[in-house]
């Protein structure tokens, strides 16, 4: 049975055909959550109500065939509630230059993660949905825009800004790098 | 490679590194979970991003419950009474445009009924039960008629009412999907914007019903809007077979036009290369058209075409923080602001700036959520804003645009910015 076969059984009340589609999504969808809440039990609850939305809200969507878009569009707004209703701020992690250069390829990979997992906390919600949906699912802005169901500009705006912390973080812990100049003039 | 270049590059595997891929330990619970709640049916939900068609078949029209518009009318009477004088002692500018008396918010509420709010007081009224399936209401420039912008599933009309519910009139024509409509300086025409044969187009249809036109522009729209004149101003595709998508026109091939209001005489304004406007606003003395430039390096900057010289310029706005954006412009009533969205490090705000340039003022709180909205009061004085806050929750704000600080926050929650009538206001004189 493909998927939007099973799209339109689970739109009838099939919950076993739901349940093989959350299967086919949830652990990709739960990885992004926990990239995007930085907490484990957060990144839970978002998917768990991301999911029952779709259960609920299923016979809503008109295209079947764009059951995946759709779902991760609530797991995603799932994650940016979460966070809002809890009142959370990022975790201010400061951003000190890393010890010492390695010339080991391991070593190099771990810091640069560590150092994305630092970026990802520093960044608000907004911002950090922006780009886990970028990097991590691969969506150009139109796509991340209606994904967040918000306007074409503020997706730009929270990816350009998230790329300045990006650039600001990494010139603080590589010297020679210079970032892109500040001080843009009306 | 720069340092940036080759990190970004390996965000994508490091997130992976970051947050494995597996099936998670909650699985089997959460669909428990899940089969715990019983599906809505598909009639109870609003329908977005539909498929349009178009018919050209007219419809009659049908009785309409005038009642509860009377009571509208009659609360819009009051409030302009109030305001006259005001709007007496404003700088005179072409009828309708110029600063108007404020009258009422208007908007459908979630089970379709027309629901107004006095912006004085927060007293709400319902003037349309949802059984009569009309659209979100979108008052005339004089304050006297409403349109009601279709959202039903099937392709329905555009319905004209006037303020107290009398002489109901369908425009020409089925639509669905209708975006970016937009009256007529004389309040006789309406221009939309819906997607024909799978490219989007501008249709312009007679208020009194009586004949609906797709202009035949040859190339896809993005957006159009009445200038002062009757002309249309016009983001579309630079040339003909083009397009120009809804989804980014920054980075498609869509230009800056003016066009009469047939469509003919199409005057291209700023090319494609020159223009990545994300929108336009017309002044409303007609000499300006204002937008928003998005380009590499120059990401959300305010722009001004001058329609009289023909020079376009970044509008000079001093005290802008080092790194901001902006998305959303629009001039106030009477020309002498700019309201726009302000994107900056430390907490997005709604501001305001002379039309001229100068100094910008923040006005209202720190947005809280995402993608707030705001527009100008008719009065020229606030600004209406609304900022989502999680879910389904808002708070709907009157913003001070003077510079009084005096915000009012209206205790009423709207599941999206409402209409502002405008009121005391004579037509095409």
């Amino acid at each position: 049975m493909d998927q939007r076969e099973l799209v339109l059984r689970a739109q009838r009340g099939d919950h076993d055909a739901f349940a093989v589609l959350a299967g086919l999504f949830v652990a990709r969808l739960d990885a992004a959550a926990r990239l995007i809440l930085r907490d484990h039990d957060l990144a839970r609850d978002a998917v768990q109500d991301g999911f029952i939305r779709a259960w609920r809200g299923l016979p809503s969507l008109r295209d079947p065939d764009r059951f995946d878009g759709w779902l991760r569009s609530l797991i995603a707004r799932s994650c940016i509630d979460i966070l809002r209703r809890r009142g959370r701020r990022p975790i201010e992690v400061e951003l000190t230059s890393m010890d010492g250069p390695s010339i080991d390829d391991a070593s190099h990979v771990t810091a640069d993660r560590d150092l994305l997992d630092a970026i990802l906390r520093r960044l608000p919600p907004d911002q950090r949905a922006v780009v886990v949906l970028r990097y991590y699912f691969d969506l150009e802005v139109p796509e991340i825009a209606a994904t967040l169901r918000i306007p074409l500009g503020t997706a730009k705006s929270r990816l350009h800004r998230s790329m300045g912390v990006m650039r600001s973080a990494l010139a603080d812990i590589d010297p020679e790098y210079a970032p892109l100049a500040k001080g843009q003039l009306a | 490679m720069t340092t940036f270049e080759r990190f970004e590059r390996s965000i994508p595997e490091l997130m992976t590194e970051l947050a494995p891929v597996r099936v998670p330990d909650y699985f089997d619970d959460m669909l428990r979970q899940t089969a715990q709640h019983t599906q809505r049916p598909a009639w109870s939900y609003p329908e977005r991003w539909l498929p349009v068609e178009i018919t050209a078949r007219p419809l009659t029209s049908r009785s309409f419950p005038w009642r509860p518009m009377v009571v509208l009318a009659l609360a819009a009477l009051v409030i302009a009474a109030g305001l006259v004088a005001y709007i007496g002692a404003q700088p005179k500018l072409p009828p309708p445009f110029g600063a108007a008396a404020n009258g009422l918010l208007l908007y459908r509420g979630p089970d379709g009924s027309i629901r107004s709010v006095d912006p004085r007081n927060g007293t709400e009224a319902t003037v349309a039960p949802g059984s009569e399936g009309l659209g979100v209401p979108f008052p005339s420039r004089d304050g006297r008629r409403i349109a009601f912008i279709p959202t039903s599933s099937t392709p329905a009309p555009i319905i004209v009412t006037g303020i107290d519910g009398s002489s109901r009139t369908s425009l020409a024509g089925e639509y669905r999907n209708v975006e970016g409509l937009d009256w007529s300086p004389d309040d006789a025409h309406i221009a939309f914007v819906v997607i024909d044969r799978g490219r989007r187009v501008i249709t312009v249809a007679a208020a009194d019903g009586s004949r609906a036109q797709i202009l035949s522009l040859e190339r896809e729209v993005w957006q159009t809007r009445y200038l002062p004149d009757g002309r249309l101003g016009i983001i579309a595709a630079e040339q003909p077979g083009q397009l120009c998508p809804a989804a980014d026109p920054t980075s498609a091939p869509c230009a800056l036009f003016v066009a009469n209001p047939d469509g003919t005489g199409l005057d291209r304004l700023r090319s494609a290369r020159e223009f990545n406007g994300l929108g336009v606003d017309p002044s409303p003395d007609g000499t300006k058209l204002l937008y928003v430039e998005w380009a590499t390096g120059a990401e959300g900057r305010l722009h001004v075409f001058d329609l009289v010289g023909g020079g376009d310029h970044l509008l000079p706005v001093e005290g802008f923080p080092a790194e901001y954006n902006i998305n959303r412009a629009w001039f106030s009533p009477d020309g002498a602001s700019i309201l726009f969205d302000l994107f900056e490090a430390e907490g997005d705000h709604w501001a305001v700036v002379p039309s001229r340039g100068g100094r910008f003022d923040r006005i209202g709180p720190e947005w809280p959520g995402d993608a707030p909205d705001a527009f100008w009061a008719p009065d020229g004085r606030s600004v209406l804003a609304r900022y989502p806050t999680g879910g389904a929750t808002s708070e709907l704000w009157v913003l001070d645009a003077t510079g009084s600080g005096s915000d009012k926050r209206l205790e009423v929650d709207v599941p999206y910015l409402p209409a502002w009538q405008r009121v005391g206001i004579q037509a095409g004189t």
